[in-house]
């Protein structure tokens, strides 16, 4: 298992190298930069080259691409990011101050959606073709085919509408102001977490009802086992596995949900940070949230296959 | 004995009334004498407190107001600061001295000298002196410390500036400028201490120290900005609030459901309401309050006169005749625009439609209008029709006035192929000229014919059509130098009968400015238009009872 686990975290380092560098080409190859946005964003701009040759030379763009690159990575590998060219704030420092808003927003979204996920997906399997499972295939298809920007507008308007009432705009950790983050945060998760739970509870459904066709299970049952403690103990852990795979699956979409869903809340997440930061062409920003971002993903992959080994005691690593 | 009744009808009132008739009047007269004289001194007695949250729709790039020509910087840093003269909000805009307490011109109108006033200091505690105002002057001319815009401005009438004492600040002018004063009374001109941009980097909020009303308190890039009152203002009892919040918010929607939910106290500072938006409040919620005013903004379609088609004068005069400017404005503006020419037509010097519709792009058959393009197309070799690329900024703003322009062009063969384009890289293509046509909500920040006609003279930075016409550039350089207004409004005049005959860009229409507040906000100013950057820095507003929401 040791073995597997670094030979996977090594594979990590090309996998990250690729995707900087692919980021990198990709900004490059946009259209426009933040000298362009900083002289002409607003409505009497006044672009003059003289102005946009002072800024691109103050923030390096005059420079060759491969010197930029190579400056960027040096940096990096050092895990300085470097300035905004926005902001001109170090962009770890940005990172720091946004990532735990967002990995709040993620885990709460995380555990909302698996909350509601399990319970639902077993209710729908053991009372199948019943009218609680037609409810839940219905929750199901919903949460699969309703976008969640527009699950978020809807959730904002009708609080409005009905509540008078907005989460909060000012943003407060849950270890400082549990009240205030559930709050502020609630909301947003929901947003994110039904698609989680729609797609967490279609899976636990089908997953169960192949298990409890199982001869495990009918030995259960011929042993005279209360019909919950077969379904709880005996079939939702098998059950689980394809569930924790597609739940880790999503976790990594959960992100890219995340960056439509704080913009949306107004949530000073790093979803919001890569919005601005791409709008303003702001390069050291995007390249280190996808640094970050890509990280997140090969780590969570990599966690996900450690799970199933102690899910599954089948699945052993060499 | 009616009186006593428990269920009595309106009749009966009456008739008892009738009765006592007498007492009644008295009685009425002296609650009337009441109810009228005490809210009448609860309006004359401003509430301390309160903070006022509005929204912009983007995060500042840096403090310097002086660089960033823009409203976003304008509205939150602002208030931190005074200029030597103000525009009176509450008063037409009518120029008044802000840290100068009077000046003088002189008789050739080349030398304002400024009494600056004393026992004035900035938010360190340090005096406020003449060298900081020559200073700021100086920096305003520098491209490197202050916006291009302000630059050119200065260069070409800044001679010097210099202190007779610490309080006498002289300024020598090249030429004789009407456009000085405004400048000098704009947000931007903000008066900062001697050294500050070279002392501190404009992007640290060390370098937000002014003598202004509020003073810096904090900033979460991208999140909000924070100021609380200056104690120690040099006007006595001002600022009444404690302190302001501007709130960044990208999306209409969410900014109008904040201002329901009441966490904002204003939806923007002149802008962010619609009028769907506006009609909901009315409806439903009795104590906000709907201010609708000018707005020194415009829907531009902006033609590229040095390449094909429209290097030929035909090609604009067809696409100015076939755009129908009220459809547009129903559909881009929801109502919420009029037409004008090439000045505001809110300002002294912008035509009536009277006087526009003598003009054919304005003429009210639009039947002839149209014959009249397609006879110029035809003319100019276009008869079966032309494809033009047209660079659109993404927005709502942009993109529903494009479309109302494409559906009206194509009706005479002039197919606009619409690419739509973030900010970025919209601004790419206009900086290297690279278009045929583009579109965008132009605006100018302080309404005076200098900062609307400049953009047309041929050697401007940011004239974006690439117009060219020296007999325009001679009338630009007259009425710069014409100090009356009706003096000058005739040589605008003439300027505006060039324009409307060779159309640089075609003015769909002027935009009005909106914005929502609560009433518990007072003496928030009548909207004007460059109310986005001038609006008094919150001097004089209070909150009843110290709420603002």
């Amino acid at each position: 298992m040791a073995t597997y686990i670094v030979r996977r975290i090594l594979l990590m380092i090309p996998t990250l190298l690729g995707a900087v560098t692919l980021i990198f080409v990709l900004m490059r190859l946009l259209p426009g930069d933040v000298a362009l946005y900083i002289l002409g964003s607003g409505e009497s701009s006044d672009v003059n080259k003289q102005a946009l040759q002072q800024i691109r030379e103050d923030l390096g763009l005059d420079q060759p691409l491969i010197v930029q690159y190579g400056q960027w990575l040096w940096g990096a590998v050092r895990l300085d990011f470097g300035n905004s060219y926005w902001t001109r704030q170090p962009v770890i420092e940005e990172l720091k101050r946004r990532y735990p808003i967002t990995a709040n927003l993620a885990v709460m979204s995380l555990l909302l959606g698996t909350l509601i996920a399990i319970p639902v997906g077993v209710l729908s399997a053991v009372r199948q073709d019943t009218l609680a499972d037609y409810a839940a295939r219905i929750f199901v298809i919903s949460g699969l085919s309703l976008p969640n920007f527009w699950l978020a507008i809807l959730i904002i308007l009708g609080l409005v509408h009905y509540f008078r009432w907005l989460p909060p705009l000012d943003y407060a950790p849950f270890w400082v102001d549990p009240w205030q983050n559930l709050k502020q945060l609630a909301f947003p998760a929901l947003a994110t977490g039904y698609r989680l739970s729609a797609i967490g509870a279609r899976m636990t459904r089908s997953s169960i009802l192949e298990v409890l066709r199982d001869d495990y299970v009918r030995t259960a049952r011929a042993k005279g086992l209360q019909e919950y403690v077969i379904v709880l103990k005996h079939a939702l852990r098998n059950a689980l596995l394809p569930v924790v795979t597609i739940i880790g699956l999503e976790l990594l979409t959960l992100f890219g949900g995340l960056v439509v869903i704080e913009t949306v809340f107004t949530i000073p997440g790093i979803g919001r940070y890569l919005v601005d930061a791409i709008t303003h062409r702001d390069y050291p920003s995007v390249q280190a949230l996808v640094f970050m971002i890509s990280l997140f993903v090969v780590t969570v992959n990599l966690l996900v296959d450690i799970v199933y080994g102690f899910l599954d005691p089948r699945i052993r690593y060499g | 004995m009616c009186i006593f009744l428990p269920h009595r009808s309106q009749r009966c009132v009456l008739r008892c009334a009738g009765h006592s008739g007498l007492l009644l009047l008295l009685a009425v007269v002296l609650g009337l004498v009441v109810s009228l004289h005490v809210p009448l001194v609860a309006a004359q007695q401003p509430s301390k407190g309160g903070t006022i949250l509005w929204a912009v729709h983007e995060g500042m790039p840096d403090f310097d107001i002086h660089y960033s020509n823009t409203y976003i910087a304008a509205q939150p840093i602002g208030p931190l600061y005074n200029g030597l003269l103000t525009f009176d909000v509450y008063d037409n805009e009518k120029i008044v001295g802000d840290l100068a307490e009077r000046w003088e011109i002189s008789e050739d109108g080349k030398r304002v000298t400024f009494a600056l006033r004393k026992g004035v200091k900035f938010h360190d505690g340090a005096n406020f002196t003449c060298a900081d105002a020559k200073y700021s002057l100086e920096k305003l001319t520098d491209p490197k410390r202050a916006s291009p815009l302000l630059v050119t401005i200065m260069e070409n009438l800044f001679a010097g500036a210099a202190c007779t004492d610490d309080f006498t600040l002289v300024l020598s002018l090249k030429e004789p400028s009407a456009v000085m004063l405004t400048v000098l009374a704009g947000a931007h001109a903000a008066m900062m201490k001697a050294g500050i941009a070279e002392q501190v980097d404009r992007k640290d909020p060390k370098f937000l120290v002014g003598t202004g009303p509020f003073k810096y308190k904090s900033h979460t890039p991208g999140v909000d900005f924070r100021a609380e009152r200056n104690p120690n203002y040099w006007k006595p009892g001002l600022p009444h609030i404690d302190g302001y919040q501007a709130v960044v918010m990208a999306d209409l929607t969410k900014i109008f459901a904040s201002f329901r939910a009441r966490q904002l106290t204003m939806t923007g500072i002149g802008r962010h309401l619609e009028r769907p938006e506006a009609d909901i409040l009315k409806k439903d919620f009795p104590d906000a309050v709907v201010a609708l005013g000018p707005r020194a903004g415009w829907d531009n379609f902006v033609m590229n006169v040095s390449k094909p088609p429209f290097n030929d004068p035909r090609m604009r005069k067809a696409v100015a005749l076939v755009t129908d400017r009220e459809k547009m404005i129903e559909i881009a503006a929801e109502g919420w625009g009029v037409p004008g020419g090439y000045i505001g037509p809110h300002t002294p010097y912008g035509l009536p439609l009277e006087e526009l519709k003598k003009y054919p792009q304005f003429g009210e058959d639009m039947a002839k209008r149209q014959a009249e393009a397609k006879r110029l197309l035809a003319e100019a070799g276009y008869a079966q029709g032309v494809d033009v690329e047209f660079v659109v900024r993404r927005g709502p703003m942009y993109e529903r006035g494009a479309l109302s322009r494409q559906d009206d062009l194509k009706k005479v063969g002039i197919n606009l192929k619409l690419t739509l384009l973030d900010t970025a890289a919209f601004n790419d293509r206009w900086q290297k000229g690279d278009f045929q046509a583009f579109t965008t909500l132009n605006a100018v920040n302080i309404d005076d014919p200098f900062h609307y006609y400049a953009r047309f003279t041929c050697d401007a930075p940011n004239n974006s059509s690439r117009y060219c016409n020296p007999e325009f550039d001679k009338l630009f350089a007259e009425q710069s130098q014409t100090f009356e207004v009706p003096k000058r409004a005739e040589i605008t005049r003439q300027m505006e009968h060039i324009l409307l005959r060779d159309i640089p860009d075609d003015r769909g229409f002027y935009w009005k400015s909106a914005m929502a507040y609560w009433n518990r906000v007072q003496q928030w100013p009548p909207i004007q238009g460059t109310t986005v950057f001038n609006f008094g820095k919150f001097e004089r507003v209070w909150c009843q009872g110290g709420k603002c929401m």
